[in-house]
């Protein structure tokens, strides 16, 4: 199995995100074989996008990861530094308390590599958000022994921990992820249910988030989740309580595994084909804020790693004012077909 | 594309140089410049339906029931799934293969599932075949017996 790097190490021209931005608005989209996001949802008059009410915060706290998955959005991996200080820390921590939002949600890279991981964990718990989220690869827990205890940690701060499961079988899981990826999720699935999490009728809130391993769009989410729990209960005694089903957008490593595996035309026309309407008004930039390593303001975490800033007087957390947030308008691309397909998709699942 | 031509040739593709064996250059030069020639264009499948443009009665009818069969019902979306893969095999129908086939990714069917689904299909294809010695032993017991 091919061990896979950054396309920023590689030097990938698709390391740059106008480059990825090119591909999107070129070829089907520019020859008019395909419409374009824009076109689609001038069509039930929602372009420009608004947002709505915030719920989401979402903090993105930095890009080095110890995986390197096929289909990484963020590009993320052990070579990546961008990592959040603790001065910008505090700036979201500020943010954090008086923010409507009802939702915390820490991605990465993998977070707890930050080194103020759980300095940050343990000042934002103290501040009472409703649902508090970590989006743990699992691996990490087992990776080194400084990260052992992180399930305790978790529990102790009330954090609901969200995770990347994309098979329950190892050939399709480490295909994805990397070699000895499964034996080592399941090992930390294992450690998080041993204290609680994914249990039935928990509050220990364990879920996990499956998006395709190659270039076809995820079916029915709760028939997935139903067949994960069958497979996961049966092989290795685990539990969790939910599954998203999540779309891969067609951007960084995606974009470059699509095109490398002459797959991108057929992936779009069958994003474009799947598009819903009715999933529109509920994409999660509408209720959401990324904010990346280096305190940028976005409308999601896609539009995050393609450099795609607020539309808004206010880019940057040191200016952060929700009420002017609000009113700005949510920037589109082709690459958001992807969260408008079937169902809809967001860092939470699908739409329904 | 090669295989039609090398079948042709009676050689196996593996023992052909692709610098010097005409008929895979001629092959690759055909696929770069993407000449389609043949009855078969993955992309048509994507037309499917427009089949409906040309007599829409006939054509909702029959999309209509599709949908239906493959519901969840006394057999589950995903069991409904392998069964179409392995006919698609039998009725020999590259669209419904290169369909199937996704559609069995989509739900999280393995390759190894998909294997055995397509064997079942060959096995009964090979059955139907292999039964007709029952004629072929009537004819000759009746005839030489």
């Amino acid at each position: 199995m091919k061990q896979l790097k950054s396309l920023r190490k590689r030097d990938s021209h698709l390391a740059e995100s106008n480059k990825q931005l090119e591909i999107l608005s070129g070829s089907i989209f520019k020859s008019g074989e395909l419409p374009t996001f824009k076109e689609k949802i001038s069509e039930i008059d929602c372009f420009p996008l608004k947002p709505k009410k915030l719920e989401i915060l979402q903090i993105n706290v930095g890009y080095m990861c110890n995986q390197v998955c096929e289909h990484c959005h963020v590009d993320a991996g052990p070579d990546r530094k961008e990592i959040m200080t603790k001065e910008t820390m505090l700036q979201c921590l500020k943010i954090v308390r008086t923010t409507g939002a009802h939702t915390l949600d820490l991605t990465g890279g993998a977070p707890e590599m930050n080194p103020n991981f759980r300095w940050f964990v343990e000042e934002a718990a103290k501040v009472g958000v409703k649902d508090f989220i970590v989006r743990s690869n699992l691996t990490i827990i087992r990776a080194n022994k400084k990260y052992h205890d992180l399930p305790d940690f978790f529990k102790k701060h009330n954090v609901h921990v969200i995770s990347s499961m994309p098979h329950w079988t190892r050939g399709k899981t480490d295909k994805q992820r990397g070699r000895g990826v499964f034996d080592q999720s399941i090992s930390a699935l294992k450690s998080l249910n041993a204290i609680g999490y994914g249990i039935p009728n928990s509050s220990l809130k364990l879920d996990l988030v499956y998006n395709p391993s190659g270039a076809f769009l995820p079916t029915n989410q709760a028939s997935m989740e139903k067949d994960f729990k069958r497979a996961l209960k049966e092989d290795f005694n685990i539990y969790f309580h939910n599954l998203f089903a999540i779309t891969n957008l067609p951007i960084s490593r995606f974009l470059d595994y699509l095109i490398a595996s002459d797959n991108y035309e057929d992936y779009m026309h069958a994003l474009v084909d799947a598009y819903n309407p009715q999933a529109v008004s509920n994409v999660m930039c509408t209720n959401t804020i990324s904010i990346s390593w280096d305190g940028w303001l976005y409308d999601c975490d896609f539009n995050q790693m393609l450099n795609l800033k607020v539309a808004s007087k206010v880019k940057h957390i040191k200016d952060y004012n929700e009420e002017l947030l609000q009113n700005r308008n949510i920037i589109v691309s082709q690459h958001c077909f992807g969260c408008t397909a079937g169902a809809g998709s967001s860092c939470q699942g699908t739409l329904e | 594309m090669t295989n039609k031509i090398v079948a042709v040739q009676g050689n196996h593709p593996s023992k052909l140089n692709p610098i010097t064996d005409t008929s895979v250059f001629l092959a690759n030069e055909i696929q770069s410049k993407n000449y389609e020639i043949f009855y078969y264009d993955p992309k048509d499948l994507r037309k499917f339906g427009k089949i409906t443009e040309w007599s829409e009665e006939l054509g909702t009818k029959f999309f209509d029931y599709y949908g239906k069969v493959f519901e969840e019902g006394a057999l589950s979306a995903r069991e409904k799934s392998l069964i179409a893969l392995a006919v698609s095999h039998v009725v020999k129908c590259p669209y419904c293969i290169d369909a199937y086939t996704k559609d069995g990714l989509q739900r999280g069917i393995t390759k190894e599932e998909m294997m055995e689904a397509v064997h079942v299909g060959s096995a009964i294809k090979s059955g139907a075949v292999l039964v007709h010695g029952v004629q072929m032993m009537n004819k000759v017991n009746k005839l030489d017996g």
